[in-house]
Parts: structure tokens; sequence; C-alpha cells
């Protein structure tokens, strides 16, 4: 748990990130979401429960989940700015 | 539901209505963004009572309590806890079938957020090569963010209902099959009934083999033949009915 942490907190701080989630963040694709929409990291007790699933089986990985709440909030997660939440640690 | 939507950085995108599914393709989603769809969960009844809006992360354990108590009922997957619109967008087999068809065929129109982020309505209407594709292979053409559906006036008939379940070890799974298989495909065959087969590992039961659940539905009271040719098969481990 302490890389994970470790990680995630790396992560944030490359993108200038102040808190884990939430639409507090100054980051520019979570300001693009609508003001109920969530985004979860590695490590939080909200990514654990948003990622398990009900196979064990069944193992997609992620680098954050977007908990959506508007039509628009799709869109923006699927458009390229939400690259920047999965490149993060290659940022220039 | 799901989509891969290779952008500039390769990412894969995974949607997640309920969690449930089990395809092994889901797992080739490493390090990807997970869209997370509960929060678009809202039911409205519409048209007149004849069909109902759905947001693309209701589960199914929202749907039939919401419509039961305004006297409508819709065809869903059996399960409470599984999101709603992944399965539907597969086929979706479920308890009412045999009177409304498939979870699918319930489909009026659709919102559909395709890989570049463009929000389309799809209908019978509109996009409708997307519309026939969707219904059966929606999880691969982008992400539903809102459905139409069928709903139906829910009938005093079906206040009541009858299930019944039985385990069978692994050497009876053939006959089962072919039991409930003749059943499903007889002509005078009660629309109401249903074959929930389910393969599971049960150490109590076999600690080696898969053992099979033959779960049976119907609305009133299930037949005695219905009851008895299963166990003609001299085997169940256990059985139980509930009505």
């Amino acid at each position: 748990m302490a890389s994970l942490v470790t990680w995630t907190f790396g992560a944030l701080a490359a993108l200038g990130l102040s808190s884990v989630s939430g639409p507090s963040t100054a980051n520019s694709f979570v300001a693009s979401l609508s003001h109920k929409a969530e985004v979860y990291y590695p490590g939080s007790e909200k990514f654990i429960n948003a990622s398990t699933r009900w196979s064990a089986v069944i193992t997609p990985s992620f680098y954050a989940i977007v908990r959506v709440a508007s039509e628009e909030d799709v869109q923006e997660t699927v458009r390229s700015d939400a690259s920047c939440l999965s490149s993060c640690s290659s940022l220039p | 539901m799901k989509i891969r939507y290779a952008n500039a950085h390769r990412k894969p995108f995974l949607a997640i209505s309920g969690g449930h599914g089990t395809a092994r393709t889901l797992s080739k989603v490493k390090h990807g963004i997970g869209i997370l769809l509960h929060g678009l969960n809202n039911i409205t009844i519409v048209d007149n009572g004849t069909a109902a809006l759905m947001g693309g992360g209701v589960q199914t354990g929202d749907i039939i309590p919401y419509l039961w108590s305004q006297g409508k009922q819709t065809m869903t997957t059996a399960c409470d806890c599984t999101g709603y619109l992944a399965p539907m967008l597969g086929g979706g087999h479920g308890w009412l079938q045999g009177r409304y068809g498939k979870a699918t065929d319930q489909l009026i129109s659709a919102r559909l957020i395709l890989a570049n982020g463009t929000a389309i309505h799809v209908s019978g209407n509109e996009n409708k090569d997307l519309f026939w594709g969707i219904r059966g292979a929606g999880v691969n053409f982008g992400i539903v963010t809102r459905v139409k559906v069928k709903i139906y006036d829910r009938e005093p008939t079906q206040d009541h209902w009858t299930a019944t379940s039985f385990i069978f070890t692994h050497e009876k799974m053939e006959a089962v099959f072919t039991i409930a298989n003749e059943w499903l495909e007889a002509s005078d065959r009660p629309a109401e009934l249903a074959h929930y087969g389910i393969f599971a590992h049960n150490p109590d039961v076999d600690s080696v083999n898969v053992s099979n659940v033959a779960l049976l539905r119907q609305s009133q009271l299930m037949t005695k033949a219905h009851c008895n040719l299963l166990g003609v098969l001299s085997g169940p481990v256990h059985s139980s009915a509930i009505r």
C-alpha cells in the first residue's frame, strides 16, 4: 500500500494536483467536468470500490476512474483531455 | 459496457455500468481510464406509461421495484445487482423473456457517445445501422448514456410466481439441459417458464467437478410436470421451491 500511495502522490505532484479526488483540483480535465463528477485514484477507498468486479478472474486495471454525473462528463472523459490522467508521469 | 478508444496515448477506456461482465477481453484493459456510470441513474416513465427513460448507470435492482410500484414492468436480466445497460446491449436474458423477448428487444432509442466524444441519437429512424448494431453488440460502438425502453402494465396474475431450484452433479448436466431445452422449445410451453442454468463449484456437493444448479420459474404455480421431470432424473442433490 505504501508504494501505491507514493505513486499516487508522485503522479499528482506531476500534475500539480492538490487533492486525491473530487472537483476541487486545479487540473483542467477535472475542471471540465460537472460539479457532481468525481475522479478516483489508486489508493483511495472509492477507487477500490469502483474497480472491484464481481468476478475476481476479470482484471482490468486503471490509472483513474471517473465517476461521471452527466452525458457531458462522458464526452469530456472520452476526449483527449482525459489522456493527461493516464500519461501524467510522462508529461514534459 | 466498454469502449476502447485509442487516443493519442493509446489508453483504453472501460465504461462500468455494474462491474459484472466476465468477457475475458475486459482483462486486456491495462492502465486504462474507468468511466463509472452509476451517477446516471434516473428512471422516468414517459409516453403515457408505455416507455421509460433510463440513465446509463441504472441498476437492475433499481428498475424492477420502481416500475413495479408504478404498476409496470419491463424485461431486465435476472439479478438485482448487475447494471442494466451492459447486459441489455449484449442481448439480455431474464425471467420475463418468454413474454416480452430479450432485454435488447425493448430498446426504442439510445444516446450514444462515440469514441471521438460526439453524442448521437440512435433509433429506428436515426443512425439505423448503429441501432441495429448496438442491440447485441452495443458495448463495441460507444458508451450509452441514456435509453428509452418499452415498459408494460403489470398484470394481476403476475403477483404470484413460483421458483424451484435443483442442484445436480456434473454427470447429469446433459440430461438436465436436454429436458430444459425440450420444455422451452415446446409449442405449448408456458410463456412464463424460464430455465436458469448455473455452473458452480460447490465442494459440499462435489469436491472436484462443477455442479449444475437448475433454477426454474413460472408465474402462478409450477405445473407438476415441470417439477417431476427433473425428479425423474433421480439425482438432484438438493431441491427447493419458493412460492
